[in-house]
C-alpha cells in the first residue's frame, strides 16, 4: 500500500465533464487526481493539455471512502495495486450510458439507420455521411414513440435537424409521441426548426408503421392525426433516439460513498434539499451526467460549480458551532445501527464507531435509533428535551395537555406563522422543538405520556422534504409501532398522531392541533386513569 | 393504416411552398385552441387547425380547392386565442386568393368583376343611379322639417364624401334616408359622387388584393376630383 499525505480533489470520471472539473481546479492552483475506471485513458492529449499524466489514474476503481469533507481517506484499486489517497473533496462526473432504441422501432442498425449520438458527435464524420446522401433525400428522426422521452433528447434532435435543414438543405421529419420542450430555450429552438422547414408528426392515438427491408432500407407509413391523411416517407437516413441512463458504475459508487440515489439510478435523491450538485455527504459532489439527464450546457455548469466548491478551502466551508452527536464508548456494543441510519455518513468506523463532528448535522436520528442509548445529542442553546417534557407536566389546566414534538425546519415555523396569523391554539399545548423528527425517540413519546400528556403529536416535514432524508420516515415508523402497542394495551391509540407540514402552513397547523384537542376531549380519560392505576 | 384513403408519398409535397406567405410560418403546436374557439368549426368538416396543418405540410391543391376557406367568416377568434401567434384569418384569405377565379363560390367574383368594369357591383348606369338618389331625396322632402331637402351629388369642396353600398340603391333604398336625415339635421356639408361610388370591395373576401387596390384607388380619385378631405366609408 502506498500512502499519500497531500490534499487533493478526487475526480471520478473519464469524459469531458471530468476533464472540465480538473482543468478548472488546476487553473485555481489546486491539486487533483482523476480516477477513471477504464483501462485506457479515454481522453485524448489535446483535451488533457496541462493535466499532469501522473495525476490521471486509469483502470482504477474506488474501494472505500473514510473520513469527512476536507479529510477523506480513499482506497483505490489501480492497475492491480491498492492505493490510499488523502483527499479533500470528491467530484463524481461519470458519463451517461446511451443505448440506441433500434428495437423499440423494430429497426436494425444499417448504413442509413443510425443512432442519434452519431449526429451529435464529431462534426467531420457527420459531414461525410451527410454529403453522401442523395439530393432531396429525406431524414427521419424517431423519438419518444411508445415511451416518455426527455428535453435533452428533444434538444439534440432539434439542433441536429436545424443543422441539416440550414447547412445541408435537407428535409427533416421528426416523428414523436410527445415532444419534450420543458427546457431552457427549447420553445425557441422548436420555432427555429419550424422556420427552417422541419416537419413534425405527432402520434397520440396511432403509431407509424416502420418497415425495413433486407438491405436495411426503411419505409414509413403513417397517419397524420390532424388531417387524418395517410403518408409514406422513404427516408434516405433514419435517426433513432437513445435511452440516456446513468453509468452502471454509479451503483458501486453509491455504496462506497453512502450516497442516496434517485429512482432513476442517478446519484441524487429526489429530496428537495439535494439541489445543484450536492449529495447527502458533505464534500462529495455529483456533477452533470452523474446526477440527472441534463443538456450539455447544464453539464458544463455543473462541472464548473464542482470545481468552485472543491477548490482551496472551499470544501470545508465555515464551521458552524452546533451540537453534534457523541457516542459513549462504555455503552456502545458496536452494532453499527448509527452507521446505517446516519444520512450524512458522519459515523467513522475504526476500532469503535465515532461521530465525525465536521460531518454531523445534528439531526439526532442515531440518538433515537441507538438500541443501547449510547448516543447523546444536546439541543441547540443547551436545551434538553427530557427536561422540557417534565416541565410541561407542571401546570394542570381544564384542557388536555398536548405535547407536540415539532421539527425546527417545518412545524415550529408553521406554528409561529399560525400565531402571527392570529389563529388560536389549544390552551395547554406544549411545543418541544427538535432538530428533526428523527430525533423523537420512543422514549421521549412515552415520557410525554408519563408526564401527564393526554395526547402527543409528532409534527414533521412532508415525504421527500426531510433535510436529513429519512428522519420523517423513522419518526413515522416509531409512531406506528407505538400506536400498535397502545391498541393492544387498552390505551387509546388516537392519543398519538403524526402529521406532515411545511413551514408556510400556518392555517393547517392550527387546524391539526385544534382538531387533535377536540378528539382528545371526546376520548375522555378512562384509559388514562387505568394506566395510572396500573402504575 | 386507414385503408379507405390513398397514401400520399411525402416527396409529392413541397413543405416550403407556403413559406412564401409572409405570415404563415407554421409554428403550430397542434393545441387546438383555434378549433375550439372557431364558431364555424365542424361545418362541413371545417377545422382551422387542420387547415393550418395542411398548409404546413404543403397540401396546396387540397386546401385551395376545399370548401373550408369559404366557410370561415374571418371573425379572427382563432388568431386571438392562438398561443403561437399564427395569423389564421390572413392565411385563409391568402388561400382564397389562390383559387381559380372561375371557381370562386357564389356571386362574389361576378359582383367583383362588374365593379371593376363598371364602377359598382350592380353594373348600374350613372343615369339610373342619379334617378334613384333624387327619387329618395324627393320622398324625404315630403316629410315635415325636410321641405327643401336635396341630395348633393358631385358637390365640389364639400366637407364629407360618403360611399354607397350597392344594396342601398337596389333593395334597401329606405336605409339611405336615415343617413341623409342625420346629415341634414347635423347641417353636414356632404356629397355623393356620381361615379365609382361603390362602397363594397369584394376583393376583400376573395383574397384579391389587386381588386381591393383598384376599388380603394377610385374612391381616392373621386376625393381628389371633388377636392374633399374627409371620407365616410360605411361598408
Amino acid at each position: 500500500m502506498v500512502a499519500d499525505l497531500e490534499m487533493k480533489t478526487l475526480i471520478i470520471g473519464s469524459g469531458p465533464y471530468a476533464v472540465n472539473v480538473a482543468k478548472d481546479l488546476l487553473e485555481d492552483g489546486n491539486e487533483i487526481i482523476i480516477a477513471s475506471k477504464g483501462e485506457v485513458a479515454p481522453i485524448n492529449a489535446s483535451e488533457t493539455d496541462g493535466i499532469d499524466p501522473a495525476s490521471i489514474l486509469t483502470d482504477t476503481k474506488i474501494l472505500s471512502c473514510r473520513g469527512c469533507a476536507g479529510d477523506f481517506t480513499i482506497l483505490m484499486g489501480s492497475g492491480g495495486k491498492t492505493v490510499s489517497k488523502k483527499i479533500s473533496g470528491v467530484v463524481i462526473a461519470e458519463e451517461y450510458e446511451r443505448k440506441p432504441n433500434f428495437s423499440a422501432y423494430g429497426l436494425k442498425p444499417a448504413p442509413d439507420v443510425l443512432p442519434l449520438s452519431f449526429l451529435t458527435g464529431s462534426v467531420i464524420i457527420v459531414k461525410d455521411t451527410i454529403k453522401k446522401l442523395p439530393q432531396g433525400g429525406k431524414i427521419v428522426f424517431l423519438t419518444g414513440l411508445g415511451y416518455e422521452s426527455n428535453p435533452v433528447t428533444a434538444e439534440e434532435i432539434m439542433l441536429a435537424s436545424l443543422k441539416l435543414q440550414t447547412d445541408f438543405n435537407l428535409q427533416t421529419y421528426i416523428l414523436t409521441g410527445n415532444l419534450k420542450v420543458a427546457g431552457n430555450g427549447l420553445e425557441k429552438l422548436y420555432r427555429e426548426t419550424k422556420t427552417a422547414g422541419t416537419v413534425y408528426f405527432k402520434f397520440t392515438n396511432t403509431s407509424p408503421l416502420i418497415l425495413q427491408d433486407n438491405e436495411g432500407k426503411v419505409s414509413i407509413e403513417l397517419i397524420d392525426e390532424i388531417t387524418r391523411l395517410n403518408f409514406r416517407i422513404t427516408p434516405a437516413l433514419t435517426v433513432v433516439d437513445e435511452t440516456i441512463s446513468p453509468s452502471g458504475y454509479l451503483k458501486e459508487l453509491a455504496l462506497v460513498f453512502g450516497l442516496h440515489t434517485g429512482a432513476d439510478g442517478f446519484l441524487q435523491s429526489g429530496n428537495l434539499h439535494r439541489t445543484g450538485i450536492y449529495t447527502n455527504r458533505k464534500g462529495v459532489f455529483v456533477a452533470g451526467p452523474s446526477r440527472s439527464v441534463l443538456n450539455a450546457a447544464d453539464n458544463i455548469t455543473d462541472s464548473a460549480n464542482a470545481a468552485i466548491l472543491t477548490s482551496g478551502t472551499g470544501i470545508t466551508g465555515i464551521k458552524e458551532s452546533k451540537p453534534t452527536a457523541e457516542i459513549r464508548s462504555g455503552s456502545c456494543i458496536r452494532c453499527l445501527t448509527c452507521y446505517r441510519c446516519c444520512p450524512y455518513r458522519a459515523i467513522d468506523l475504526d476500532i469503535r464507531p465515532s461521530v465525525m463532528s465536521d460531518a454531523c448535522e445534528g439531526c439526532g436520528i442515531c440518538f433515537a435509533e441507538c438500541p443501547r442509548g449510547a448516543i447523546s445529542l444536546n439541543l441547540p442553546d443547551n436545551r434538553n428535551a427530557a427536561d422540557e417534557i417534565r416541565q410541561s407536566a407542571g401546570s394542570i389546566k381544564s384542557s388536555p395537555l398536548i405535547i407536540a414534538f415539532c421539527c425546527s425546519r417545518s412545524a415550529v415555523r408553521a406554528k409561529e406563522l399560525a400565531i402571527c396569523m392570529g389563529y388560536s391554539l389549544p390552551e395547554n399545548l406544549k411545543v418541544v422543538e427538535v432538530p428533526c423528527s428523527g430525533y423523537v425517540s420512543m422514549e421521549y413519546i412515552l415520557s410525554a405520556f408519563q408526564n401527564n400528556a393526554e395526547g402527543v403529536l409528532v409534527l414533521t416535514c412532508h415525504a421527500g422534504n426531510c433535510h436529513s432524508e429519512d428522519g420523517n420516515i423513522f419518526a413515522r415508523n416509531r409512531v406506528e409501532q407505538l400506536k400498535e402497542a397502545f391498541s393492544r394495551m387498552n390505551f387509546k391509540k388516537e392519543r398519538l398522531e403524526i402529521n406532515t407540514l411545511a413551514s408556510n402552513m400556518g392555517y393547517e397547523v392550527a387546524q391539526i392541533v385544534c382538531n387533535f384537542e377536540n378528539n382528545l376531549k371526546a376520548l375522555g380519560s378512562g384509559d388514562l386513569k387505568k394506566q395510572k392505576e396500573q402504575k | 393504416m386507414n385503408q379507405t384513403e390513398k397514401v400520399i408519398g411525402i416527396e409529392e409535397l413541397n413543405h416550403r411552398r407556403f413559406k412564401t406567405f409572409p405570415f404563415s410560418h407554421d409554428f403550430c403546436i397542434t393545441c387546438g385552441l383555434c378549433s375550439s374557439s372557431c364558431p364555424a368549426s365542424g361545418i362541413d368538416g371545417f377545422d382551422p387547425r387542420m387547415l393550418v396543418r395542411m398548409v404546413g405540410l404543403g397540401l396546396e391543391d387540397k386546401v385551395v380547392n376545399a370548401k373550408w376557406p369559404w366557410i370561415c367568416t374571418m371573425c379572427g377568434k382563432c388568431e386571438h386565442v392562438c398561443p403561437m401567434d399564427i395569423r389564421i384569418p390572413d392565411l385563409v384569405r391568402h388561400i382564397r386568393g389562390l383559387r381559380e377565379k372561375a371557381k370562386i363560390p357564389g356571386v362574389l367574383q361576378k359582383g367583383l368583376e362588374a365593379a371593376l368594369k363598371t364602377g359598382n357591383n350592380l353594373a348600374l348606369p350613372k343615369e339610373d343611379f342619379i334617378y334613384i338618389l333624387e327619387d329618395v331625396a324627393d320622398e324625404i322632402a315630403e316629410e315635415p322639417g325636410f321641405e327643401n331637402f336635396k341630395v348633393p351629388i358631385d358637390k365640389k369642396g364639400a366637407n364629407l364624401l360618403t360611399t354607397i353600398h350597392n344594396k342601398l340603391v337596389n333593395t334597401h333604398t329606405e336605409d339611405l334616408k336615415y343617413w341623409w336625415k342625420i346629415f341634414h339635421a347635423a347641417k353636414e356639408d356632404w356629397t355623393i359622387t356620381s361615379e365609382n361610388w361603390e362602397g363594397t370591395s369584394w376583393g376583400l373576401f376573395t383574397g384579391d388584393d389587386e381588386a381591393v387596390k383598384v376599388m380603394a384607388g377610385r374612391i381616392v380619385e373621386q376625393m381628389k376630383r371633388l377636392e374633399i378631405k374627409n371620407l365616410l366609408w360605411p361598408e
